[in-house]
């Protein structure tokens, strides 16, 4: 016991013990995993039989690559993500300008704004199911008073248009917190400044505004990216990736692979798929976004 | 006058706006309170009266044990906030003063976040499945630590970047360990940051579904999986599901107005510091 | 504020405690079941138990359930972790194969306890169903099939109103080219459940007093495969035949073109195509669709006032209408097994057994389930699976082939396919699953 208390605070390896946690638990939680992964890529695995594996080459990663399905959820999660976050972004910066404008008193109402994004995705899209329902939801009764009877939310037609929606109501504010922060920042004496120089309201945007937002836009529109595009929660308790693999991204087609079709191998050469892709925006974070002077 | 219809005007865009993004939510707060035949009505009725039944109808269920299910999420969620601050602040320490793993480790941690979980569905399930871990509160609480690690891990570093070398060196030389050092003399003065990490690590893992629906069969259902319980055969009973929504939303709600500073800075912190 | 830290604590710790001391005495035994009017049903006879012989069991028995959507993939995924979460598993007939390797037969059980007896109640031919290799791996709980659910207050309209007769003539020559005349809904055809559909649709009879003449399910669901499969057998048609798939074949375009005829003309509401069993309940309980081809379960649904107040005493029921070779219709069982996994097999067989008698069974259908038990399922439906019934292919592909089916029928339904290429596509599809 004694011995223990001195190693712990010997301060050559205090350091050590200090970060060994974290790294423990690290290994656990994702060591095993990502091996597992890279191993069983290569082999044969059912979900029914899980102790039965059969060596099977690159098989499952060729299967994925000529798997149409895999590349329509691929796309699918491109497209959508590209325009969701373009929305969200332009939307909450207008909002965010209007009320930097505007609103700079009552702070209280941003507690509002905070709630869409606090709410699990995965209820968000419950609560729109119940929304959109045929019978009983709401909009499509307000819809069919205004004069826009019968549409149908969830079908190819439009299902696209609607999860667009309900990702911006879920997600806009947290555009909008961000950029409504970093306005604050902005010194009241340079707006002052600027306006008895003569500058218009659109100068004073170009040239005091844009340049302090412009990196949180890109930040926040970077990480609506990455959360963006593994969505799951939302699609998946909304329309189950359908109709058909319409709307089904590319978590729920992994998802799908392995709990439903039980195909074990497809789905992690899947997934494997998807940490490459995951690579590029892993790299960009790590180059400009992560704080350099960590000194 | 034309100054108080200005304001009029303002006030109407702003409420309109909050009523848009907020409608999903009202709406569901509102059939929580609706009879069954007040929700089956056509058209829906904004006003009418309100009932409890849904309330105490989703804790009657027993094949549905709502109650179970709010407390596996409180569990699940106050365990792996503390877990994950548990871990990241020593290491925060380490990485900061004795400049172990600044390098690569760090950043490699940080960025975790990019990379999507649903890679991992599967093994860790395979791995739990080895280890009895599936459908245990435990399960789930160490995979949601590993979630919320990298904020808790970016923010303790902030932090420590930022605390006064002199006062750690003048307990230093009063003859604390580096232990002692980061019990009584850091840790104290952490508390708006472990308050953030702690606040928006508990909504994350509160509101996470994935895992919570892939590894828990009956005894750790989270609130997330338990509210789509009610989704049944029976489309008319959304007032059941409208109810456990509704008192699911609470706690992220409590969060929101209480420690709403909290939650900007720590959002901010995430976004824009690194 | 140390001291704040300190009694938050504590309350966690006292809600770890007292989460696990919430257990009593008795051995507690989860059954895994089906969310719907079913486990309603089972609800009141567990309750029963409980109280009763439980008791005197020493046993209590604790209901489970998942989400209906993805109930299957869960259990299948909570198996193949050796779940001990619930003892009793919920194995209908079409994945008793695939679940087999994690269930126990449960004959021995019976016969340990004196009551292999008790299995005589159930009909024969659901026994059967229930087994694999020749074991017996679970209790049938409900026969599924399904009928037809009309409104027997706008039939008798129909068939009473001179009017509304030759105005039905004038729309079923218009659009089946035969002009044909209302009839009982027992004896219809599918063209005489078309033309009621087509009546009671206002796009195209704007007297009709609902929008739409009928409600079809038509979802990427292996359960809105088997309602098509009643067309389907009616006209003669087979899945599989000698190994190979014979889906593709005249019987099954005629089988598709009833269904475009009602989706084309929309007597079906447009948002068919995302519906199943609750959905198609809701059209015809709120007003909105006239008719329903549906699962058995849903009649205590229609008829009851809580749930569908505006139409619960106007609901007629009906076989499924005949084609050229009669009335068809698709049965399969729902069924309780053992869990391989569990540590509770002995006392989770108790409740097996208590629930093979026939007053468990009577309790059971009083309360809205459908045991396959002579003497106590309804004449009516006993007949129905009698004369009608009909199983499809019955092997380790079963689902898979459903699936399949499923996948490229939704797509015809929703117009995205022709007739031809999907049912080319299907056939395909299923001779690849057999020859694995």
């Amino acid at each position: 016991m004694n011995f223990l208390i001195k190693i712990l605070n010997d301060e050559k390896y205090i350091k050590y013990f200090l970060i060994a946690p974290l790294i423990l638990l690290l290994l656990f939680i994702l060591g095993f995993p990502s091996i597992y992964d890279l191993v069983f890529s290569f082999f044969k695995v059912e979900l029914g039989s899980l102790d039965n594996v059969q060596y099977n080459g690159i098989k499952n990663f060729t299967e994925v690559f000529n798997d149409s399905e895999f590349w329509s959820s691929v796309e699918f999660s491109f497209k959508f993500t590209v325009t969701a976050v373009l929305l969200e972004i332009i939307l909450g910066l207008s909002i965010a300008l209007f009320f930097f404008s505007y609103l700079k008193k009552f702070k209280w109402l941003i507690s509002f704004m905070l709630l869409p994004m606090m709410t699990a995705p995965a209820l968000m899209g419950i609560m729109f199911r119940l929304l959109l329902n045929d019978f009983v939801g709401v909009i499509p009764q307000y819809l069919s008073i205004l004069g826009f009877p019968g549409i149908t939310f969830l079908t190819r037609e439009h299902v696209y248009k609607t999860l667009i929606i309900i990702d911006i109501i879920q997600w806009t504010p947290f555009v909008f917190i961000l950029v409504f922060a970093g306005l604050q920042t902005i010194s009241k004496d340079i707006i002052e400044a600027s306006k008895i120089d003569g500058a218009n309201a659109f100068q004073r945007f170009e040239s005091i505004i844009l340049p302090t937002i412009t990196p949180i836009l890109v930040t926040a529109g970077f990480f609506r990216f990455i959360d963006t595009f593994r969505i799951f929660d939302k699609i998946y308790v909304l329309t189950g990736g359908g109709p058909g693999n319409y709307t089904t991204s590319i978590s729920i087609y992994i998802y799908k692979m392995a709990f439903s079709y039980g195909n074990i191998g497809k789905s992690i050469a899947a997934s494997l798929f998807l940490l490459l892709f995951s690579l590029i925006p892993l790299y960009i974070s790590l180059k400009f976004i992560i704080r350099k002077d960590l000194d | 006058m034309l100054n108080k219809l200005k304001k009029l005007l303002i006030f109407l865009i702003t409420f309109i706006i909050i009523i848009f993004f907020n409608f999903p939510l009202i709406n569901t707060i509102l059939t929580a309170f609706k009879s069954s035949s007040a929700i089956n009505a056509y058209p829906q009725q904004w006003i009418f009266t309100p009932t409890l039944t849904n309330f105490r109808g989703i804790f009657q269920q027993s094949s549905t044990p709502f109650g179970q299910y709010m407390i596996n999420s409180i569990l699940i969620a106050l365990g792996s906030s503390l877990l994950a601050l548990i871990v990241s602040i020593p290491a925060a320490y380490t990485i900061v003063r004795y400049k172990v793993g600044r390098k690569y480790f760090f950043p490699f941690v940080v960025n975790l976040r990019a990379i999507p979980l649903i890679v991992f569905a599967l093994p860790i399930y395979i791995l739990y499945r080895s280890m009895g871990l599936v459908d245990t509160r435990l399960g789930l609480i160490l995979i949601d630590t590993l979630i919320n690690i990298p904020l808790a891990l970016l923010i303790s570093v902030s932090f420590m970047q930022d605390f006064p070398v002199s006062i750690e060196e003048a307990a230093r030389i009063d003859g604390c360990t580096v232990w002692q050092t980061l019990i009584y003399v850091i840790f104290p003065l952490m508390r708006p940051s472990i308050i953030t990490v702690g606040i928006l690590s508990f909504i994350y893992t509160w509101n996470e579904f994935l895992f919570g629906m892939i590894l828990s069969i009956n005894n750790s259902t989270p609130v997330t999986v338990g509210t789509t319980m009610f989704i049944t055969a029976w489309g008319i009973k959304w007032g059941l599901v409208a109810a456990a929504m509704t008192i699911s939303i609470i706690p992220p709600l409590i969060f929101v107005f209480i420690t709403q500073k909290y939650l900007i800075s720590g959002l901010a912190a995430g976004a824009v510091k690194g | 504020m140390r001291k704040n830290y300190k009694i938050v604590l504590l309350a966690v710790l006292l809600l770890f405690v007292f989460s696990f001391l919430v257990q009593g005495q008795e051995t507690e035994v989860t059954m895994l079941y089906w969310p719907g009017p079913e486990s309603e049903a089972m609800q009141k006879v567990v309750d029963h138990y409980n109280d009763t012989q439980g008791k005197e069991d020493g046993i209590q028995v604790e209901m489970l359930q998942f989400s209906r959507q993805g109930f299957f993939d869960k259990q299948q995924t909570a198996l193949s972790a050796k779940t001990k979460s619930f003892d009793i598993a919920f194995p209908p007939t079409y994945i008793l194969g695939r679940l087999a390797p994690n269930l126990e037969p449960i004959e021995p059980y019976f016969e340990k306890n004196g009551a292999l007896d008790n299995l005589d109640i159930y009909f024969d031919s659901t026994l059967e169903a229930m087994s694999y290799n020749d074991q017996l791996y679970a209790l049938p709980t409900d026969v599924s099939f399904h009928l037809t659910f009309y409104r027997k207050d706008l039939l008798n309209e129909l068939i009473n109103n001179d009017e509304w007769t030759k105005k039905y003539g004038e729309i079923t020559e218009e659009y089946l080219g035969e002009k044909l005349q209302p009839k009982e809904a027992e004896n219809w055809t599918w063209d005489d459940y078309v033309g009621y559909s087509l009546f009671f649709t206002k796009s195209i009879n704007n007297e009709s007093p609902t929008r739409y003449g009928t409600v079809l399910q038509l979802k990427n669901l292996i359960f809105n495969v088997m309602i098509w499969d009643d067309v389907l057998f009616s006209y003669g048609g087979k899945i599989v035949e000698n190994n190979k798939s014979a889906l593709n074949s005249p019987a099954a375009e005629k089988a598709l073109d009833i269904y475009m005829k009602i989706i084309n003309n929309n007597a079906t509401p447009p948002s068919s195509i995302n519906y199943e069993f609750a959905e198609a309940n809701q059209a015809v309980s709120s007003g909105q669709s006239a008719s329903t081809i549906n699962y058995v379960a849903a009649y205590s649904s229609l008829t009851s006032q809580e749930e569908s107040p505006q139409v619960y005493d106007k609901i007629g029921r009906a076989s499924v209408p005949a084609g050229s070779e009669g009335n068809k219709v698709h049965i399969h069982n729902l069924g309780v097994g053992l869990n391989k996994h569990s540590d509770k097999k002995d006392e989770a067989s108790q409740f097996l057994i208590y629930l093979a008698t026939k007053e468990a069974m009577q309790s059971y259908y009083d309360n809205g389930g459908l045991p396959p038990v002579e003497g106590v399922i309804d004449e009516y439906y006993a007949q129905n699976i009698d004369k009608y019934g009909f199983s499809e292919y019955i092997g380790k592909e079963t689902v898979p082939i459903l699936e399949e089916m499923a996948k490229y029928l939704s797509e015809t339904w929703s117009n995205q396919t022709g007739s031809k290429e999907a049912l080319e596509k299907a056939d395909e599809a299923i001779n690849k699953l057999l020859a694995e």
